[in-house]
Formats: structure tokens, sequence, C-alpha cells
């Protein structure tokens, strides 16, 4: 792996995720440096798409930290319930501890009381980065999905403009602008009137990509873009994303096309069992696996 | 008696079964919209996150109402109002507010499923994809899902329309007032006027039949248009 000089633009930390009794994630860390395109594959069912999804809050993770330019998104706060201050206080007010000089006790108390605002401060903190930052983290962090899931009721121009006129205070003009320049760049100016229902799959996951983009997002997620596509319109969505890496996108891409993972990431995670298996650039990944379940797994899909 | 002569009497008094006509729509009309609009907040509160106590004890009243409202009878919700919570209204010149308040109270918590399984309906991806942009929750409601969900709930939001015009003819069993001045609604009218005429008392229920029949088939007709309108952008 290189050496960084920067810090993370997105840090994972034994990021764990509980359906239930279901184990999905247990301990995914991963740190994230602008201009990365990271490939993730793994099993169906291991817990790819949970673990992007936990990305950007839309799972919330059960345990473990993600930090997003600096910031917290997610950060598991524990407080001490009231029978945990009661026993943290017993050497104070225990009888059998009356030879405990008053100072002491004083020094022991007023360390418990530095702890426990300490931890509210932080709860306090974590809490307000979490839950009031997140709509604004979310603006920076571009998703897309399988599914596509563009907006039925809206054209093409509405789905692209309508994030940015509402959360970016563009005007109309500005918006459609800038959407009509990233439709053109996917070669879709021509169907910003449509409605959605009116383009084909690879159509619609250009102009998914392209919403996303006009949050000008900092990093990009993609969740098995092509998986719901026919099979001709496969190639004209992965290179709208090759050329989104060419451009410095940081892009995080969970995928079942190994061409595209080998072509234009620069670190591949296999994922399996709710953690990160292997992670490697993509030539040592395909020619030199380690990983008994990675080659195992490479064997199939190859 | 000849049917030309049942014929005569009903036109003789057509006025005043229109006028009963009128009361009986002024009464549904109002109520449907009263009854949407607690449908709407009914089903929002059941739909927010519960991620506050606020939110919670909303949503259990909300529970609550919707349980009582489903469980009891429209005349005998009627009867209660008009006899104990309303009883201010009751004797005001105009009472109307009196069964406009029980059918829209009624309605709201119909409409508060209806719309609410029509929330339910849109695809959950709209809600993420919406969120993964930024917007917030309730901007992605109004922007996104409930215009979807609209399309899906007109039929049923005109069901419930068409029954609750046909149970205001309930209200006959209170006494209406507008301006001081004793009104009926269609049954009601047709009701005082059969027992001064016995004779013609079938001939007027019959009309009461066709004049609601008539307004069903209206709001029909109303129905197929708005749908024909949202249709025009085909849903993926
Ligand atoms: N909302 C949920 N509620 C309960 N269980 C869930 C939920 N979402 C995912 N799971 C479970 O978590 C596990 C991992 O699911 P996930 O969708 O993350 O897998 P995946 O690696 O993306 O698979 P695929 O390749 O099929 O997309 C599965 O066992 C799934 O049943
Ligand atoms: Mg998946």
């Amino acid at each position: 792996m290189k050496e960084r000089n920067t810090a993370p633009l997105l840090q994972v930390k034994n990021l764990c995720k509980k359906f239930d009794k279901n184990n999905v994630l247990n301990g995914i860390d991963l740190d994230i440096y602008k201009g990365d395109v990271i490939a993730v594959i793994g099993p169906s069912g291991c817990g790819k798409s949970t673990f992007l999804r936990c990305l950007n809050l839309l799972e919330i993770p059960t345990a473990g930290e993600i930090v997003f330019q600096n910031e917290y998104l997610f950060k598991l706060y524990s407080r001490y319930t009231k029978k945990q201050i009661k026993n943290l206080k017993r050497p104070v007010v225990a009888p059998i501890n009356a030879s405990l000089t008053e100072e002491k006790k004083k020094e022991i108390l007023a360390n418990l009381s530095a702890l426990l605002k300490e931890q509210k401060a932080e709860e306090k903190a974590i809490k307000k980065a979490t839950d009031k930052g997140i709509n604004q983290h979310r603006q920076k962090i571009g998703m897309v999905f399988q599914q596509f899931n563009l907006f039925p009721n809206l054209t093409i121009m509405q789905n692209v403009t309508l994030a940015p006129i509402k959360l970016k205070g563009l005007s109309k003009e500005q918006a459609e602008e800038k959407a009509l320049a990233l439709l053109d760049k996917v070669g879709l100016k021509d169907r910003a009137n449509d409605y959605p229902s009116a383009l084909s799959g690879g159509m619609k996951q250009r102009v998914a990509i392209v919403r996303a983009l006009a949050m000008e997002p900092d990093i990009m997620l993609f969740d098995e873009p092509t998986s719901a596509l026919d099979p001709e319109m496969v190639g004209e969505v992965l290179k709208v994303m090759s050329d989104l890496a060419t451009e410095g996108m940081t892009m995080v891409v969970v995928t079942h096309e190994m061409g595209f993972a080998r072509e234009v990431a620069n670190r591949i995670l296999f994922i399996d069992g709710g953690v990160i298996k292997e992670e490697n650039s993509p030539k040592e990944f395909f020619e030199n696996p380690k990983d008994e379940r990675l080659k195992e797994f490479l064997s199939k899909v190859l | 008696m000849s049917f030309s002569q049942h014929l005569q009497y009903i036109y003789s008094v057509r006025g005043l079964l229109l006028e009963g006509l009128g009361v009986s729509l002024i009464i549904a009309f109002a109520a449907v919209i009263i009854g949407f609009v607690i449908g709407v907040v009914l089903a929002m509160i059941k739909i927010a996150p519960k991620n506050n106590l606020f939110i919670k004890i909303l949503d259990k009243i909300a529970d609550l109402y919707i349980t009582v409202i489903r469980g009891t009878p429209m005349l005998v919700q009627l009867l209660i109002m008009y006899g104990v919570v309303l009883v201010a209204f009751k004797n005001n010149p105009t009472n109307l507010v009196v069964p406009i308040i029980s059918f829209g109270i009624n309605s709201g918590a119909y409409m508060a499923e209806i719309i609410r399984s029509g929330i339910n309906s849109v695809d959950k991806g709209q809600m993420e994809a919406g969120r993964s942009l930024g917007l917030s929750w309730s901007t992605t409601m109004f922007k996104i899902i409930i215009p979807q969900a609209i399309k899906t709930v007109i039929p049923t939001i005109f069901n419930e329309i068409i029954i609750l015009v046909k149970e205001t003819s309930v209200v006959c069993y209170i006494v209406l007032r507008i301006g001081g001045k004793q009104v009926w609604d269609l049954l009601g009218i047709a009701e005082k006027l059969g027992l001064n005429k016995p004779a013609y008392y079938m001939s007027l229920i019959f009309s009461v039949a066709i004049m609601y029949l008539v307004v069903v088939l209206i709001l029909t007709l109303v129905q197929k248009l708005i749908e024909r309108r949202l249709a025009k952008n085909e849903r993926t």
C-alpha cells in the first residue's frame, strides 16, 4: 500500500451491524482517501450493501465509528447507567472505607464527576454531529442504487435539479444549466424533459449518476450499479463510471464486474463473513490472492 | 293513483328535494375536506420515524382515535357529538358544524388508513434516494412520496367519499338549522313530506335513491377524469 500523507476522507473503524440476531458486519476497518476507487466484492449476502448503506447512514450501525472529513458521522457512545455510577461511588460511601480520608473521598468524587461531564460532552457532540449533520453530510456523499430509484413523478431535469435547488440554494436556471452540462456528459441532454419511464435501464442509471453528481459530492457510493441492467447496457454505465474515476472522483463500488474492478479500481476489498478478508491492489488481488475463501470465490467468478 | 300523478307530485316538490340534496352535499363535501386533512395528519404521524417521545405519544393517540372511530357506528358517533361533545354548537342559528365535524372526524380515521397504505405502497427506495441526496424526511415525503401515493389512493379515496356522501343521510336524526331556520337533508325532507302524504311516501324514497345515484355517478366520472389525468406521467 502506498504511503499517504493526507488524512483519510472517510474513516471506518470497527463497523458492526446486526439485524436482530443476524450479525451482518463484524468489525470493518477502512480508510478511504481522496481519489480512491475502491471495488468491493464478495459472495451474495455477505453484507456488501449493508456496508455501503452504513456509510451514509441509510442503515444505522450497531457499533463502531464512521468519520467523514474529520467529523463524526456515527459513533456509538456509552453512558454509565445509574447502577454503574452507584458502583463507582461505593468506595466513598461504604462504611468499610471509613479509613478513607476526606480528601481522598473528595478526589474520587471529583474524578467521577469530571468523567461523567466528559462523557456527556462527548455524547452531546456526537449527537449534534450525527442528528443534525446527517442531511448535510449526505449532500457530500452521493449514492447510486442497483434499482436506479429515479423519481417517476418528476422529469429527468427535475430529478437532477430537485436537490441542488432545495439544498444548495441554486436558482432554477443555474441548476438547470448545470444539470444540462452533466446530462450532456453522459449523452442524455436531449432527454431532459422526459419522464424516467421513457428511458431504458442504462439511461436511467446514467441519470441516477448525474442526479448524485449534481450535488457535487466528495465521494460516490455505488451499489451494484449494473446488476439490474440488460447486458448490452452495462458498458455505457461502466464507461460513465470509469470517466468519473479518471476525473479523480473518490468512489466505493460494490460490483460483480471483475473487469471493471481490475481496470478502474486502485484498491479491491473482499468481504466475507462481515469482515474484510482481503484488501489489495487489483493486480495482486487477482493474480495472487491469499485468503482461501477469496481463491474459491475467484475461481467461481473468473 | 296513477304513475303520472306520482310524477306530478314529485315534480311539485322538486324544489324542496333539491334543497335537501344541497344540504346533504354541503355536509358531505365539507366533511370530506376535514376528513382528508385529518387523514393526512394521522397518516404522517403513523409513518414518521418514531425517534422521540412526542411522536410516540401522538402515535398512540392516533391509534386510539382510529380504533374508536372504526369501532363504533356513524349514527351513534353523530348522536354523541350532537348530544354531548358539540352540544355548544347544537343551538347555534346555523348548526351544520355539528354534522360536518362529526362526519369529518369519522372520515378522517378511514382516510388515514387509506393514505397510510398508499404511502407504504411507494417503493422504499424512493425515500432512500431522496435521503441519500441530503433531502430531509419531510421534503422527500411531500415532493416525492406523496405525489406517487396519491395516484394509487385515488380509487380508494373516491370510494370513501362516495360512502361518506351516502352516509350523511343519517343526519336526518338530528335537527338542522341554517340562519335560525330549520332545514332538512335529502332523506329528511322526503320523510317529512311523506308524513303528510303517506300515499306518495315510496315515490319520495325512490326519488331520493335516484338523486343519490346521480351524485355518485358524477363522482365516479370525476374520479375517472382525475385518474386519466394522472396516468399521463406513467410510473416505472
Ligand atoms: N433491512 C434488513 N433487515 C434484516 N436483515 C437484513 C436487512 N438488510 C439486509 N439484511 C440481511 O443482511 C445480510 C446481508 O445483506 P446485504 O444486502 O448487505 O448483502 P449483499 O452482500 O449486498 O448481497 P447481494 O450480493 O445479494 O446484494 C443478509 O443476510 C440479509 O438478509
Ligand atoms: Mg447487495
